[in-house]
């Protein structure tokens, strides 16, 4: 294979194979950390048999004839820092795909519907988005994911909503300016309807633009998520996750536990780093225009 | 009975500063078959003349008043439904910038399948691959470019993409508005050429909006000079070019350049008028030539003078 060249290149290349590790583990990530997720015991034989909290990375424990490692170590309960880790990112990604799927498809949707029709509807919706656009996407979360509670598909929505305005305001802007291209006059005078004239002649011209908004959202949807779990308005406790294991670790960071909050928030890191490497890679590789001559 | 009547068609435009008149009483036949060439100034009112006969005005366009007779049928009056039933199927149009009215994330296929599904043709991908590609041929272009997306191709040959989606219907009248500005003078001949064949090939009645008398010339059975949304000339295209009647048809005959020609162009001196506030008397009298007193205060009746018809007091 030959080396990548351009910067677009190379963040493709360090952005895919960043996330291809988050989505790998993800997927697999049970078959490979055999530890205590969610209990402080492992079972041996099918005996429980209780971990020593606050191990150290690579420590390990012997069971009768068998050696469990502890390759990132054990928390302040005595669960696989590790297979917490892996369990967690299954959440994180699941919440941040919903959300932006979600917010997506509404966002394009209303953004169509206020562009094309214009008049008061328009006016209307223009103010809500905006109004929503000015107030930080975490506040809107944390308002709504106190109000919805916790549990997967309300901490997405609660996301989603944060994230509806950028679309919205997008996709309403591409559409002011193409309802006046003569291509769109062109499938009027062609006897084309107002559905048909939104969703074949405007619509697929938006998807360039929203595509490159795609792994910005969802970037910003891991780190919201981990926002909101830090506060504990994530997921109920004990299950898996990475915000909440950061703010766990940080109480017992300064008495020297480093590990049980430093990993989580390296994942944090690693994957929002991959998505937005992926996306810009992608869009400077798929776009023509930032293509240089 | 002509295949579209226009009658005393009056649209103006409300605008920030003011309500400007674009068509001030215009009428108009066209028969079946035939080719009439719509020629004036920008602002005179020649493509506001199209789209309304469509019914695409923009929001803030008013019909005053009048009628568009197609078939008998007053447009004007019919409902949106009917209206949509009626373009693309029985009146096409097709406009100026081959550039953009092509939908750029479209196939060529993908256009002329929309088109035939809008109006209930229910072919299959087979068929109206195959309808597509025989109507492409007929207008010059390959087969194969029904699978190239628009950016692939040349401004002639979107051009002629474009009619022959105008065309995929077999409709009654195209409306050409200015199809040939935007494209280079070889294309623009070719052009020319192709509507000449499509007018024979396909017996369909064409509408040609432009501002070029030598293309009216080329095509044009009849030709409507209008001038500050009136008609001041209508006739026979030879007749009106041989021997114009009206200043301003002097006039813009006198402005086009030919070749061998030992004249020099006269260009028209001033502006055309602020349509807010147009001229009283005939329109054309602040740049006319032989403008007097009864033309400042008297507006001119467009009367019939032998075979045509001309607004002027003095021809």
């Amino acid at each position: 294979m030959r080396r990548p060249k351009t910067f677009g290149e190379w963040s493709l290349l360090t952005g895919g194979v960043l996330t291809g590790i988050v989505v790998v583990l993800a997927v697999f990530g049970q078959y490979l950390a055999q530890g205590n997720v969610t209990s402080s015991y492992i079972y041996v034989d099918s005996r429980p048999v209780e971990v020593p909290p606050l191990l150290p990375p690579l420590s390990q424990v012997k069971v009768g004839e068998e050696t469990r490692v502890f390759y990132l170590g054990t928390d302040q309960l005595g669960r696989d820092v590790l297979g917490r880790l892996l369990a967690g990112a299954r959440f994180v990604l699941a919440v941040a795909l919903l959300s932006t799927l979600i917010s997506g498809i509404v966002g394009t949707l209303l953004g169509l519907i206020s562009g094309y029709t214009g008049g008061l509807l328009d006016r209307a919706l223009s103010v809500t988005m905006d109004s929503l656009y000015s107030l930080p996407g975490l506040i809107i979360a944390i308002a709504l994911a106190a109000l919805l509670g916790t549990g997967l598909w309300n901490i997405s929505m609660a996301i989603a909503v944060a994230y509806i305005p950028s679309y919205f305001r997008m996709v309403r802007g591409n559409v002011l300016s193409l309802k006046n291209m003569p291509f769109v006059e062109a499938a009027r005078i062609s006897g084309a309807g107002p559905l048909s004239i939104t969703v074949r002649q405007i619509l697929p011209n938006t998807f360039p633009s929203i595509a490159s908004l795609l792994p910005i959202t969802f970037a910003d949807a891991i780190i919201t998520e981990a926002g909101l779990s830090f506060l504990g308005l994530g997921i109920e406790p004990p299950t898996p996750d990475w915000g909440f294991d950061l703010n766990k670790g940080r109480q017992f960071f300064l008495a020297g536990y480093w590990w049980i909050g430093v990993f989580p928030g390296l994942a944090i890191v690693v994957s929002v780093l991959g998505f937005l490497l992926l996306g810009e890679g992608l869009n400077e590789i798929l776009n023509p225009k930032r293509w240089e001559i | 009975m002509s295949l579209l009547e226009v009658r005393d068609l009056k649209v103006s435009y409300t605008t920030r500063r003011g309500r400007i008149e674009a068509l001030s009483g215009v009428s108009l036949a066209l028969g079946e078959g035939e080719v009439v060439g719509v020629v004036g100034e920008s602002g005179s009112g020649k493509s506001t003349l199209g789209q309304a006969i469509l019914r695409l005005l923009p929001r803030y366009a008013h019909i005053e008043g009048g009628e568009v007779l197609f078939q008998g049928r007053n447009l004007l009056e019919l409902e949106e439904d009917e209206m949509r039933e009626i373009r693309g199927r029985e009146i096409a149009m097709v406009f100026q910038d081959p550039y953009s009215s092509l939908n750029p994330v479209m196939r060529i296929i993908d256009h002329f399948s929309e088109l035939y599904e809008e109006h209930g043709a229910g072919y299959t991908r087979e068929e109206a691959a195959k309808l597509a590609g025989d109507i492409l041929e007929k207008m010059g272009v390959p087969r194969e470019k029904l699978l190239e997306y628009p950016h692939q191709m040349s401004g002639g040959q979107r051009q002629r993409v474009a009619i022959a989606l105008g065309l995929a219907l077999n409709p009654r009248l195209l409306i050409a508005d200015e199809i040939t500005t935007a494209l280079d003078a070889l294309v623009e001949a070719q052009i020319v050429d192709l509507l000449k064949e499509v007018r024979h090939t396909f017996k369909t009645s064409i509408l040609f909006i432009t501002h070029n008398m030598g293309l009216v010339a080329q095509l044009a059975d009849k030709v409507t000079v209008m001038y500050a949304g009136k008609i001041v000339e209508f006739g026979n295209t030879r007749d009106v070019i041989s021997s114009p009647l009206h200043p301003y048809t002097k006039a813009l005959l006198a402005s086009v350049p030919r070749i061998g020609g030992s004249k020099e162009l006269q260009p028209i001196p001033g502006d055309p008028p602020d349509m807010r506030s147009p001229p009283p008397g005939c329109r054309f009298h602040p740049r006319c030539p032989l403008a007097t007193e009864k033309c400042r205060s008297e507006e001119p009746p467009l009367k019939l003078k032998g075979d045509r018809l001309v607004a002027c007091h003095y021809a």
